[in-house]
This record gives structure tokens, sequence and C-alpha cells, in this order.
């Protein structure tokens, strides 16, 4: 079998037919990418303030989700705007856990992380059956839903109410104390880290069969199901795999800001990302970082004016009409005019 | 092999199909359905694959009541159809959406069906760019693919020329007559059914009128009004 998604929009360009495997240093984009993870690590000893870090960091963490989302996007068709649910779920389950559970800290996290991905898969095995517009709004009203248990008064002692719940972590996570956790320079690997397995994840599902038959029941289900594959378990597995990256997320505000808000439930959270991912592009796995990391930064420089919602709508628009395929769209068609490749 | 017993569609108060028993019982053999527009044809062979529920009847193939069964269930068993409007993957080339499938379901002699439709030349394109008629063949050729026990193909000449539409039908007769496969052609060319196919059904207004040999079946009274009406 010679399949390659490639003409269904992942990133690699397919192999010519009968072309042997090529090694590492044969795969200019691929060794980039695993020089650009590695190096990542020493950002803390090139930022000369911590403000930059932490902005770094939120960047990194609002890539997370986005690349969450844009898989989803991209290999579905599906727009989940309910994606706070899976950043504020598994945050207060991060709490709920070291605090109601008194589970260790690691524990918490894999507590959080399972939790949130069971969550998914429960709500994702009816709202995955939905057409793409009833299927965002349903995810849109779980995510309101969860805020709204969240702050009621019999929630209270679990989750703080509208005061949102402080944690206090016991033991450590990967050898970081909640000390260390709360600090940019040492949770900056920790975020890195989380980022590149993120997208590890996101692109191998996409260049795998899986990511095809994704692909191919977006672009035609009823042929998908003529042609004897069932269209409904892969797309409930990539609704849940999705939400675990999403989740991923979730978790590390939790570990880095010690807190969990019914804020963090809200649409407006889950709408940067939404954005990040479109600013980005969700076609490829790195898009969406590339958004958030624009994001983040408009974010802070418009925020600065004082005319913080003005500037960002600005902003967007002109990003979305200047570069339909996003700011990731855009650099890979410069770069295949460049080297005289076809692109996608 | 198929039996399809009082098959009732109904669209609220319009019946679709009515009552219809039929039954191909041979393997290897190529049964044509005619009729006039609004006939039933369509909705038969999807009630047939399970695209659309029948209101009432059953659907059998080899004593089996397959009725409720889903599509993908059905296409696995060896029940596969090409549909009326083309139906492929936009932004596959030939070859990936061919692969595909035959990665589902197996297909050992997927070199043989790639040349049976004469789809080489294309096999890199898009399928989406390719000639309509062409796109046509890729549409069969995916029914073809896994070994069917039955296909059941929606107006496959839809658009082509006579010639094209001749070339498909000996593409067909071939195939069939090689695999063993049975298959169920609804079409509007009548003059292909009756010279390509070994047995003719003709629908009109949802119900069957004649089932049989295709001299048989053209001769027949009620046939010639359907198509013809009545004289003044």
């Amino acid at each position: 079998m010679s399949a390659t998604p490639a003409t269904l929009g992942a990133t690699a360009a397919p192999a010519p037919a009968g072309s042997p495997r090529r090694a590492l240093w044969q795969r200019p984009i691929l060794l980039a990418g695993l020089l650009a993870a590695a190096a990542g690590f020493f950002v803390p000893g090139l930022i000369d303030t911590p403000y930059t870090l932490s902005l770094l960091i939120n960047g990194v963490v609002l890539g997370i989700a986005a690349v969450g989302i844009g898989f989803l996007m991209h290999q579905c068709g599906f727009v989940m705007f309910g994606v706070a649910a899976f950043i504020g779920l598994p945050a207060y389950l991060v709490g709920i856990g070291s605090a109601q559970l008194g589970l260790g800290l690691t524990s918490a996290v894999v507590f959080a992380l399972v939790g949130s991905t069971a969550f998914a898969a429960l709500v994702g095995a009816l709202v995955v059956r939905a057409r793409p517009l009833p299927f965002a709004m349903l995810t849109l009203a779980l995510a309101q839903m969860l805020k709204q248990v969240s702050m009621l008064q019999v929630m209270r002692p679990i989750t703080g109410g509208d005061d949102g719940l402080t944690m206090s972590f016991d033991g450590t996570f990967l050898g970081l104390t909640q000390s260390a956790l709360g600090k940019a320079p040492s949770f900056w690997p920790l975020a890195w880290a989380a980022l590149c397995l993120v997208i590890l994840i996101a692109w191998v599902a996409a260049h795998s069969r899986f990511g095809q038959v994704l692909r191919a029941t977006q672009a035609n289900e009823e042929r998908m199901r003529f042609s004897g594959f069932d269209t409904y378990w892969p797309r409930l597995a990539a609704f849940t795999l999705s939400s675990f990256l999403v989740s991923v997320s979730g978790v590390l505000i939790a570990l880095n800001s010690a807190y969990a808000s019914p804020e963090l439930l809200d649409f407006a959270t889950g709408g940067h990302a939404l954005t990040a991912m479109i600013v980005g592009g969700g076609a490829t796995a790195l898009g969406p970082l590339l958004g958030a990391m624009l994001y983040t930064w408009g974010q802070s420089a418009f925020g600065a004016t004082g005319y913080l919602e003005l500037l960002t709508g600005i902003a967007v628009v002109v990003m979305i009409s200047a570069f339909p395929k996003g700011a990731m769209g855009f650099v890979l068609q410069i770069g295949h005019r460049l080297t005289g490749r076809k692109g996608p | 092999m198929l039996r399809v017993e009082n098959l009732t569609v109904a669209y609220g108060s319009v019946q679709a199909l009515s009552d219809v028993t039929l039954e191909v019982s041979q393997r290897g053999v190529l049964h044509g359905v005619i009729g006039p527009n609004g006939a039933g044809k369509s909705t038969l062979m999807d009630a047939i694959t399970g695209r659309r529920k029948p209101t009432s009847g059953r659907v059998l193939v080899d004593g089996e009541d397959i009725t409720q069964r889903p599509v993908e269930w059905r296409r696995r068993k060896g029940m596969s159809r090409s549909f009326q409007r083309t139906s492929i993957f936009p932004g596959l080339t030939v070859r990936e959406q061919l692969d595909l499938v035959a990665s589902q379901l197996g297909e050992p002699d997927l070199d043989e069906i790639i040349d049976a439709f004469e789809l080489r030349p294309s096999l890199d394109l898009p399928a989406d760019s390719i000639a309509y008629g062409d796109q046509r063949r890729v549409d069969i050729a995916l029914a073809m693919i896994g070994k069917p026990s039955l296909m059941l193909l929606d107006e496959p000449a839809a658009g082509l020329s006579t010639t094209e539409t001749i070339a498909l039908f000996e593409h067909l007769v071939t195939l069939v007559r090689h695999r063993g496969v049975t298959a169920m052609v609804v079409e509007h060319d009548v003059d292909a059914v009756f010279r390509f196919c070994d047995e003719v059904t003709a629908l009109d207004l949802g119900r069957l009128l004649v089932t049989g040999k295709p001299a048989e079946v053209r001769s027949d009274e009620r046939v010639i009004t359907a198509y013809l009406g009545t004289a003044a």
C-alpha cells in the first residue's frame, strides 16, 4: 500500500513512489525540528527579563491548547467552542486530587489527565454524533455547564466557588516542588517538554493511518462508510485525543499558578486558544504554536496601550484576511516558492 | 443470493417503492433495473444497500436478513455500491483512495482493477481533477475492491457518451464473469441494459412491473406502456 496523507493537508510531502526511507539527516525539516526542540531548553539563559520568560510560558501553554484543537479541526473538521472545558477541568482536578483526595503531586497530575480524558471520552460518545455546528455549540454548552457547577454553593468546599481553588501541593512533580513550579526559569523546561511531546503526538497521529482515515471521513463520510469504515469510533478517538492534548495545558496552568478559577472554564479562555489556532493555521502541527506566540505577544503589546480588545480585534481580522491559511501557511508558501517545491 | 421481500419505502404520503419483491439468485450475473423517472430505481438501491431504511419489508442476502444492518457492515460482508452522483474522496489521488479502501477490505488484485478500468494514467492525479468519465470509473473501481459478492451500481453510465457507456459495460461484464460477482445495475440507458444484462427488472411508480430475460422484459406490454404511454 502506497497511501500517503500529504494530499489531505498533512505537512510532510509525499515520498516518491518506490523511494527508500530517508535517514534522519536527509530530512532537513525533521532535523531542524529536533534541533529546535533541544535548543528550546536553553531559552531561559537567553532571556534577560522574567516578564519576557513568563510571556513565553504563556505562549507555550496557550500553544499546547491550540495544537490540541487544531488537530481536531484539521483532521475532523470539528471546531471545539467549548475548549475551556478541557483547560479548566484538569486544572481543578489537580487541586481536587491534592486537597480532597490527598494525592501526591505526581499522582494528582495523573489523576487530572486521566479524569479529564475519561470525561472527554464520555461526553464525546454523544457529541461526535452531531454535525459540525451542533458539535461546536454542544461543547460550548458543556464548558458553560462546568463553569456553573464550579460556582455552585454546594461545590464551594471542593472548588472554592466564585473564589476559585487555591492549591497546596504535597511532594514534587518530576523533581519540581510547588515553589519551583511557580518560578518561570524552573517551570520553563517542563512547559517546553510538554509542548514538544504534544506536538509530537499530534504530528504522529496526523501522519498515521488514523489521521488518514479521519481526513478521508471529513472529505466524504458516506463513501467511507460504503467502503467498510466505521466513522464513529475514529472520530470519538480524535475528540478524546484532542481533549487530552488540551488538558495538558490545563494541568500546566494549575502547576504554575497553583490556582484554578471559574474563569478558566469561560468561553473567553477557550476563545484565546481558538483565535491562536486560526491565526497560526490549523493545517500543521506548528501553526497553532506560532499563532499562540503571536497572540500572546499581541495581547501583551496591545494591553499596554489600553485598547486591548480593539487592537486585538483589528489584528485578528487583518491576520485572517491577509493569511487565510494562517501565519504558518504563509511561511510554508514562501518556503515552497523558495525551494521550488509544490505546496499543499 | 439477494432477495427483497415486500419492500416499501415511503416519504410521508409518497410511496417511492411499494411492496416490491425481487430475487437475484445466481452468481456472476449482470442484473439491470430500468424504469422511467420516479420509478423508484435509486430508492430500491438505497434500501438494499442500507442508505435508506425501508418503511416495511426485508432485504436478505444468502438467506440472512440484513435489513437493520448498518452500511459499513454490509460493505464488509461483500455488498458494495457506486453512486448516481460520483462519490470519491476530493483531495486524495486516485492511487491513494484505491489504496485506502483496499487497506480496509483487502484486495490482492488491485492492479487488475486499475488496468480493467484504465486508471493507470491518472493514478497519481488528484481524483477531483480528472475527467468526469475517469471519476465515474474510479467510483466503480472503489466498489469492486474487496471482492464483493454483490455490487449495486447506480446509473454508472450517467453523463457518459455512447462509446464510453459501451466500454464501461464491457468492463463490467468482464469483471462480473471473471470474479463471479453479482451486479445489479440501475440505468437509464435501456439499450445498454438490454444488450449487456443477463436479467432485467422493470419498475414504474414504485411498483415492480416485470422481471426476466431482456427479450421478455423488452416486449412486455406493461414496460412498453410505462415508457411510451398508451396509444391514443
